[in-house]
């Protein structure tokens, strides 16, 4: 039982992060631990699935709708966890050999592609998400989930906070710059 | 000047190639002035998405079908597939001119400012399953990979049990028994789909589905094209509708003829099962359309147009 | 559309990559601009709508499962134990090591889907190992990273998995028409060390067994080798006979895991010897792991989605019933998972963008009628495809490169007579190569990331020469050949 406790108390204190960490980073490190639980749960509903199809016969109507939902949303919350990771897929080759005044400009570059590209997706898909969402709309479909009034405003507001992540990112980077000189 | 289209048809598949013909007519009758841009197989955005896109000014005009907008306004289901209603696709297409069914269609589009050009359409789907599936008293318990809507509440009124799952995983579903059959498409799409590896029964000619096309144009690229254009449009139309239904119709025949050979059981429903089908497929139209006075309003136009020509009592 | 607004488009997208732009923000900025000019403000909702119409479809989540699947087994015992089971077995032969980490690759790439974890893996496990032991620098680096590349290539895969959703191939098929050539590629890689380091044993120095075994056996290390993996041969075999003789999916599933582990029990009691067992101990769960997954695919029991879950599952279950199961193993592989997930989805993003934009504006089909004014036959008309992915993908990833050519090359593999299944499996051989050639070499970097400082990457690049000729004879032999990727899928 002992053991248990400590696996529960592990998992909360996973999931809220370290106090000494900054508010925002603590806030997405929190949001997207939730959401990376989500892929488990996905898995799990699967596997049910499965089994219920086989043993019992009786397929379900939701797993199938349920896990693409959920599945979105993990891909859109992961890339602003990828965003704060700075795991985004990048060559590197050329711009590591650069010096760190020019490697700087390349950040900054990089920057102002990146919020061209998120001011295009939202001006672009406001009215479709705002219609999506004030009609509620769901797939039309047995089980009948709304994603289509929760996903396309997310992809809205995702892309946006990507862009502000990306922001601290390169203040980070700026503020850290004559150690980063150093390490090369 | 130009539009953009969108089909979800592969350009290479019997509808496509009408599609490709359609296009042809229209630059040709226009002497080159008109010029199409068709995206096929749904390049441009998904089927389901397609509407949406042409309202946004995405597209120009949209070719794929009115029931994938259903979970916008049930009405689109009526203008897009009413289930267990008409016999024939000449008969659909009678009641837009015939009936009063292109004033109401226009009716619904104008709310998304949208012309609604015309239909055009294949027929009836056929049912594929691996046990026999003579008549309604069939339909107890068989399990079938189901569609969004309508369709899975008619089938669920006689006791069969819709399974939700990917359009791809159908022939291994098949396969493993997750579920007995299908209404994937008109039966010689179905043979193209490889659904009869496993299933061995199918019924035909059908009576349960005949979902249209629309061809519908955002209204201010519509409303900008010179009036002989737009006619050029409508006649073509009309044509790629004749020839498809005519296509349909072939192949069907020609897949019955292999079916047939190949030992797999063709069922034909009697007049009687076919009328208990209908009769239960209106009450779920009347559940499907509750609250949408729109909606409300083309089930009746369809019932009423159904009596004209004597297939509802 | 016309040339200098692509050439323009693509000149940028060079830059921009170069510059060290993310790859999912430049394709999308790229494309959001090639709207903006042709279509103008309206043209901009495609972005969201081809970001939706991606983010829920079905088939993608296979790509996440299969991650959180790998990342599992990476931070599992299960990979360094079947490791040491495989070098028990090879470590005598002349180039053994070598072998074992190409067998390794070969298996971690029946469970794994990706590329990344399995060259991360072999850096830190068979890297230090090999270079110790006086293996040829280049000869190490060049298996691991060539083999480790494998995990895309043999199913399961999300090249393949993309390639099907992308281009309306059945993924299925897929999955079956690239197991031959995957392994083909594994054989070819093994034949060539075990040729090469006969040829100059000053490559690779003959090892001793490690000194923890105790009790050494007479035979020849091969039909050692031969003799303990049979089962498993068997085992597969079996369920295969099974089910050709029409037994479900699960039956016959069960007939190969049956079979598998009651042989290995018996060559276990007869030899009693506790070395079977460290080796039945090492093989067992990844077998186990990979007839659930392949099992639950080719027996028709699950789609490729479901079986991804199955993996998580019993991936799962395995460490859980070795007791190795730790919040933080989980914690961690679902961190792992998330960030790479995060990290390729938004490649996906913006590439589904790009595509979109540029066959709006009727990129596809000005590209297409440049190939088809090129007047080439049908074959060489592929070939050059080929060579559009070769240079492709020395700077591109190979979802970029999916989402940007397939709605260009399909409708003319298709309307030339082609299986778009063979030539998906030319794709992702293609893409092997891809990961391997410099500037942007996916493998080069992974093993960086892992392996000692001293390594640095034009040494890992030049170990890759043999290596790429190899996966190019291959491919060529596929494409000249195309049964040996068709004959399963008749
Ligand atoms: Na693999
Ligand atoms: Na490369």
């Amino acid at each position: 039982m002992g053991g248990s406790y400590m696996q529960i108390g592990k998992f909360l204190s996973w999931v809220v992060g370290s106090r000494t960490t900054p508010m925002t980073s603590r806030l997405l490190g929190i949001a997207s631990r939730i959401t990376m639980l989500l892929l488990p749960v996905i898995a799990a509903a699967m596997i049910y699935e499965v089994i219920k199809r086989y043993v019992f016969a009786g397929p379900t109507i939701w797993v199938n709708e349920f896990s693409v939902w959920l599945a979105a949303i993990i891909y859109l919350v992961a890339g602003l966890y990828a965003t704060q990771q700075r795991a985004h897929i990048s060559i590197t080759t050329v711009v590591d050999y650069l010096p760190v005044k020019a490697r700087m400009i390349c950040e900054l570059f990089s920057l102002i592609v990146l919020t061209a590209y998120v001011v295009a997706i939202v001006a672009g898909g406001l009215d479709g998400a705002l219609e999506a969402l004030l009609n509620w709309e769901s797939l039309g479909t047995a089980f009948n989930p709304p994603v289509p009034a929760t996903i396309k405003p997310l992809i809205l507001i995702v892309s946006v906070l990507v862009l502000l992540q990306s922001v601290l990112n390169f203040v980070e980077t700026y503020h850290r710059r004559p150690a980063a000189s150093e390490d090369r | 000047a130009e539009l953009r289209i969108q089909t979800h048809y592969a350009s290479e598949s019997p509808a496509g190639k009408l599609v490709a013909q359609f296009v042809d007519d229209v630059e040709t009758m226009s002497g080159g002035e008109l010029a199409i841009q068709m995206h096929y197989s749904s390049e441009v955005v998904a089927a389901s998405q397609t509407f949406g896109a042409t309202t946004q000014g995405i597209l120009d005009c949209d070719m794929t079908g009115p029931t994938n907008n259903a979970g916008k306004n049930s009405a689109f289901q009526f203008v897009g597939d009413i289930m267990g209603g008409y016999e024939t696709p000449y008969q659909m297409l009678s009641w837009l001119d015939h009936g009063s069914g292109r004033e109401l269609t226009q009716k619904l589009y104008d709310e998304y400012d949208m012309q609604f050009v015309g239909w055009w359409l294949q027929g009836h789907e056929s049912l594929v399953s691996v046990a026999s599936l003579a008549g309604v008293d069939d339909l107890d318990a068989w399990k079938f990979r189901s569609p969004p809507g309508l369709e899975s509440s008619i089938f669920a009124s006689f006791g069969a049990r819709p399974v939700v799952m990917d359009f791809g995983e159908v022939p291994t579903a098949l396969e493993t028994g997750v579920i007995d059959g299908a209404d994937a498409s008109t039966l010689s799409t179905n043979v193209s789909l490889g659904l009869f590896d496993r299933a061995k029964y199918a019924t035909f000619p059908g009576f349960h589905a005949m979902p249209t096309e629309h061809l519908a144009c955002r209204k201010d690229a519509w409303n900008e094209l010179p009036e002989a254009m737009q006619r050029m449009m409508e006649v073509a139309l009309k044509k790629l509708a004749l020839d498809l239904a005519v296509t349909a119709e072939v192949l069907d025949s020609q897949a019955l003829v292999e079916l047939t050979d190949a030992g797999v059981t063709i069922q034909d429903w009697s007049a009687e099962d076919r009328q208990k089908f209908r009769e239960a497929a209106r009450s779920s139209w009347m559940d499907y359309a509750a609250g949408n006075d729109l909606a409300i309003e083309i089930v009746e136009a369809h019932s009423d147009y159904m009596r004209k020509l004597g297939i509802l009592e | 559309m016309s040339s200098e607004i692509i050439v323009l488009a693509f000149a940028l997208l060079v830059v921009l990559l170069i510059a060290g732009v993310p790859l999912g923000f430049s394709t999308g900025a790229i494309g959001a601009a090639l709207l903006w000019i042709n279509f103008g403000p309206a043209g901009l909702s495609l972005i969201a709508q081809r970001i939706y119409d991606l983010a829920v479809t079905f088939s993608l989540l296979a790509v996440p499962l299969f991650i959180f699947m790998s990342m599992l087994l990476e931070r599992s015992a299960i990979a360094q134990r079947m490791y040491d089971a495989l070098n028990l077995l090879l470590c005598r032969i002349r180039g053994g090591v070598a072998v074992t980490t190409a067998g390794m690759a070969v298996i971690m790439a029946a469970m794994s889907g990706i590329i990344g974890g399995e060259i991360v893996l072999l850096g830190l496990v068979a890297l230090p190992q090999m270079l110790r032991l006086g293996y040829d620098k280049h000869l190490t680096i060049g298996t691991i990273c060539a083999c480790g590349s494998l995990g895309t290539m043999i199913p399961p895969s999300v090249v393949l998995i993309m390639y099907g959703l992308i281009t309306q191939t059945s993924i299925n098929d897929m999955f079956v028409a690239a197991v031959v050539p995957g392994l083909l590629l594994g054989a070819v890689f093994i034949g060539y060390i075990i040729i090469r380091v006969n040829l100059n044993p000053a490559l690779a120095p003959v090892v001793e067994r490690p000194p923890a075994t105790p009790q050494e056996r007479g035979g020849h290390p091969l039909i050692e080798m031969t003799l303990t993996l049979a089962p498993f041969a068997i085992g597969g075999a079996a369920g295969v006979i099974g089910a050709q003789a029409g037994a479900e999916g699960a039956t016959s599933v069960s007939i190969g895991i049956g079979t598998c582990a009651a042989l290995q029990l018996i060559a276990i009691l007869i030899t009693q010897k506790r070395q079977d067992l460290i080796i039945a101990h090492g093989l067992v769960p990844p077998l186990l792991i990979v007839t659930v997954v392949m099992g639950s695919i080719y027996g028709g029991i699950t789609g490729i989605t479901e079986a991804a879950a199955m993996g998580v599952g019993v991936t799962l279950l395995i460490i859980a019933i070795r007791g190795e199961f730790q919040f933080d193993l989980f914690a961690g592989a679902m961190e792992g998972t998330f960030r790479s997930t995060g990290a390729i989805m938004w490649v996906v993003f913006g590439a589904t963008v790009l595509a979109g934009a540029f066959s709006l504006s009727g990129g596809n089909r000005y590209i297409a009628s440049l190939l088809a004014d090129m007047n080439l036959s049908p074959s060489s008309t592929i070939l050059i495809m080929l060579l559009i992915f070769f240079i492709l993908g020395m700077f591109m990833d190979w979802i970029g490169i999916i989402l940007l050519t397939m709605p260009i090359f399909m409708p003319i593999v298709r309307s030339y007579g082609f299986d778009p299944v063979w030539f998906g499996v030319l794709f992702s051989m293609s893409m092997q190569v891809a990961f391997l050639s410099p500037p942007f070499g996916s493998a080069a970097f992974f093993l960086k990331s892992v392996a000692p400082p001293e390594i640095d990457l034009p040494t890992i690049y030049r170990s890759f020469g043999p290596f790429i000729l190899l996966q190019i004879a291959v491919l060529m032999l596929v494409f000249f050949v195309p049964d040996i990727a068709l004959f399963l899928v008749r």
